[in-house]
This record gives structure tokens, C-alpha cells and sequence, in this order.
């Protein structure tokens, strides 16, 4: 025959079981929770410290901009110009020997590293002339005119003044020369 | 102190007779007239016990009790396949139960097999808080209450294959007990003694209609005086069954 169990009395042992049975899961999920929202706060805190890290990255990266110190600017422009072989050029100025020329003025830009030069002309013609001169020896042409002025006579000029007609300035970049 | 507190006191109610057993302690039988009321034969079972023995009954005591068939009858339930929802099964049970007992659903009791095996026990509200409230009463812990025939069904004699009916025979009834086939259970409790003419007729005509032989049949009886104690027979009130 099959076992039937007849019974008025419920058994209360089971209560207990099921009662211990419940507690411990939600005991479980509780340790689960509280583990996960530490989990949760840890990986925030790392995603912080990783954003911190990656905005000194890009702050070390950065390229430096110091101040600007004269003294040292000025040194450094001059150990630039020092590296440029102005031989050729002063050596064309040695050999210019054109009458009615005559140089006023040599000039070192250096900022844009260009030399100007300015000749005292008794005739707007030598202008062309001293540019075929400046420029001889060069592939291209470096010198180039920059401008030039043009003197009106005066009669209440000494004798000697009345020959300079014009002022021309010549210049090239140290680059080319 | 530990073992007092572990062991049940044993109570069996028939019609007139109340047995009550401590452990360590000799049986107290109280026999009554079938007509006096359930309270005056607890009574007298309780001054019974004081008188019988100097120990007494333990303090806050589990209290397993055990009803004979006359008191809480078999009711064999025929639940049909279509039905599946547990609040008709349950439903169908009490209404079969009130039918068998010949009282309306509110004044019983009822339970059945988990299993759905087609057996139910039931009885009357009045039996079971007059119980309640004895036990209250003598600061006693009801932890079980079973038919007499539902305590035979449990024990491994009963649960064999060659078992297929179970007659289960006391002072004031015997159950007939059965498994049910195609949702049908003809367990039933014929009130009164097994000695009446027509008893057998009764029995054999059962065994027909449940389709079981007199071979499967399984006869046990539950006495008031102690006997040797069956093998594979039931753990409650060991030492009161036999195999007729």
C-alpha cells in the first residue's frame, strides 16, 4: 500500500526550518549588497584617481612656456647669429668698389634674421648696378632693393652734398646669403 | 530531566475507553459509558492518572493523541482527472467528509494526504477543542493527532507490495483501507465492534467492490491489554497491535 500520512497537527519543526532557511538568504543577498556597493565605491574611487592621473599626464605633456628673460634672448639671438657665415656677404661689401657709392649703413635684424644695407648713390642709376653687384655669385639672388630715396637738389646745399642724389637699401635674409 | 522533556505522553480516545501512557509509567485505562460526554471522560482520565501513580504526568508535556476509527472515521474521496485546482480538491474533500460524518462542513475537522492518495480523516469540531482545551488545561503540548488506521497505514508492515488493503480493527470500528484506482478510494469506517453477524459479509463484500483479495489484506488489531510487541507494526502505542 502507498504510505499516506494523516495528520491534524501541523508540524511546526518546519517553520523553523524554512524561518532559518529565509534568514539565511536574506542574510546572503545582504552580504551580497553590501559587498557589491563596496565594489562599487571601490571602482569609483579607482575612476577618480585614474582621471586625476590622466589631467597631470596631460598637464606634464603640455608644452613649458617659460618667461621670457631678456638677457638670455639676447644671448641666444646672438650664438644664432654667430652660426651664420657672413664671410660671402662682408666679402661682396669689400669688393663693391663703384664710384659714386658709398655704404651709410650695415644692419643686423634679428629677429628676422636680415641684413640691410644702405648705400649712398650720387645717380638712381647705380641702383640696378649695385644690385647686379650685391647679387653676383649668388644662384639667386638674395639682395634685394628695398627702397629707395630719391634726393631733390637743393641750391642751399654745400658742393659736396649736391653729389648724393639718392639713399638705397638693400636687404637679404642671412639665410640666403 | 533532558528525557522528560523529549518523550511524548501517549492518549487514545475510542467510545467509551481512554488510554493514557507516560513513558516509564504503567498504561491507565478508563473505561466510560458510550453516552457520557468527551469532558467528563477526560476527567475522569485525569483523576485517574493522579491516583495511579505518585510521578504524575510531566509538566508541559508533548501529547501525541490517536482517535479511534468510531471518532475519526476513513473517508474515501473519488476525485475526478478534470480536477486540478487544490481549492476544489479541498473542497470535494470536505464536502465528501461532511456527507460520510452526516454533519455539515462547519461543525468538522478534516484533513488529508498530501499525496492525494484519496484518504481523508475527519472529526468534530467539538472533539477537537474539548481535546485543546484539556491539554491546555493540564499544561499539555498536542504535537500530534492521528486516526488510529492512519498511525497502521505508516508502518512498514502496510507498505509492502503484496499489501493492497489494510483492515484495521478496534473496539468501536474498523477501517478498511485501500489505495485509490483511477481517482477513486473506497477507504471506509464501518462503526462498530468486529464481532456483530454480518461483520465478515461486510468486509469480503468491500474487498469486491475495492478489487483486492482476501491474500492482500492485511488485518491488524489495536487491544487495551498489552501484548508482544509486532514486528514492523506501528511506532505509536507499541505493544497494542497484532495481526488478526
Amino acid at each position: 500500500m502507498k504510505c499516506a500520512r494523516i495528520e491534524f497537527i501541523e508540524d511546526r519543526r518546519w517553520r523553523w526550518v524554512w524561518l532559518a532557511a529565509a534568514v539565511v538568504a536574506v542574510g546572503g543577498l545582504a552580504v551580497f549588497a553590501w559587498q557589491a556597493r563596496q565594489e562599487h565605491w571601490r571602482v569609483h574611487a579607482a575612476q577618480t584617481q585614474l582621471a586625476a592621473a590622466q589631467q597631470r599626464l596631460v598637464k606634464l605633456a603640455a608644452p613649458v612656456i617659460t618667461p621670457a628673460n631678456a638677457r638670455q634672448a639676447s644671448a641666444v639671438d646672438a650664438a644664432k647669429l654667430l652660426q651664420y657665415d657672413l664671410s660671402k656677404a662682408l666679402t661682396v661689401l669689400e669688393s663693391v668698389k663703384e664710384r659714386g657709392v658709398r655704404l651709410r649703413g650695415l644692419t643686423l635684424e634679428l629677429p628676422s634674421n636680415v641684413m640691410r644695407l644702405e648705400y649712398e648713390l650720387d645717380s638712381t642709376t647705380k641702383a640696378a648696378t649695385m644690385g647686379e653687384l650685391l647679387n653676383g655669385g649668388y644662384e639667386k639672388a638674395p639682395w634685394q632693393l628695398e627702397s629707395l630715396n630719391v634726393t631733390v637738389p637743393s641750391q642751399q646745399r654745400e658742393p659736396a652734398q649736391a653729389a648724393s642724389l639718392a639713399r638705397g637699401v638693400w636687404s637679404a635674409k642671412l639665410s640666403e646669403l | 530531566m533532558w528525557s522528560v522533556w523529549s518523550d511524548s505522553v501517549d492518549l487514545y480516545l475510542a467510545q467509551g475507553l481512554a488510554m493514557f501512557k507516560v513513558p516509564g509509567q504503567d498504561v491507565v485505562v478508563v473505561r466510560s459509558p458510550m453516552t457520557l460526554p468527551l469532558e467528563r471522560v477526560l476527567a475522569n482520565l485525569w483523576g485517574s492518572l493522579q491516583t495511579a501513580s505518585t510521578a504524575g504526568v510531566p509538566k508541559r508535556a508533548k501529547l501525541r493523541v490517536v482517535l479511534s476509527g468510531a471518532m475519526c472515521p476513513a473517508v474515501g474521496v473519488s476525485i475526478p482527472p478534470a480536477v486540478t485546482q487544490w481549492e476544489e480538491v479541498r473542497q470535494l474533500v470536505a464536502a465528501t467528509a461532511a456527507q460520510v460524518m452526516g454533519i455539515g462542513v462547519e461543525h468538522l475537522v478534516w484533513t488529508s494526504d498530501p499525496l492525494r492518495t484519496g484518504v481523508a480523516a475527519a472529526t468534530t469540531t467539538a472533539l477537537w477543542a474539548e481535546l485543546h482545551r484539556w491539554a491546555e488545561q493540564h499544561q499539555l503540548r498536542i504535537t500530534s493527532l492521528q486516526p488510529t488506521w492512519g498511525v497502521a497505514m505508516q508502518c512498514a508492515a502496510a507498505r509492502t507490495r503484496q499489501v493492497r488493503a489494510l483492515l484495521v480493527q478496534e473496539s468501536d470500528a474498523v477501517t478498511l483501507l485501500a489505495d485509490g484506482v483511477g481517482g477513486h478510494n473506497a477507504s471506509t469506517t464501518l462503526v462498530g465492534p468486529a464481532d456483530t453477524a454480518g461483520f465478515e459479509s461486510s468486509v469480503r463484500r468491500w474487498l469486491v467492490g475495492a478489487d483486492v483479495s482476501t491474500e492482500e489484506l492485511l488485518r491488524l488489531s489495536f487491544d487495551v491489554p498489552p501484548r508482544e510487541i509486532l514486528a514492523r507494526g506501528p511506532d505509536i502505542w507499541t505493544g497494542h497491535w497484532g495481526i488478526v
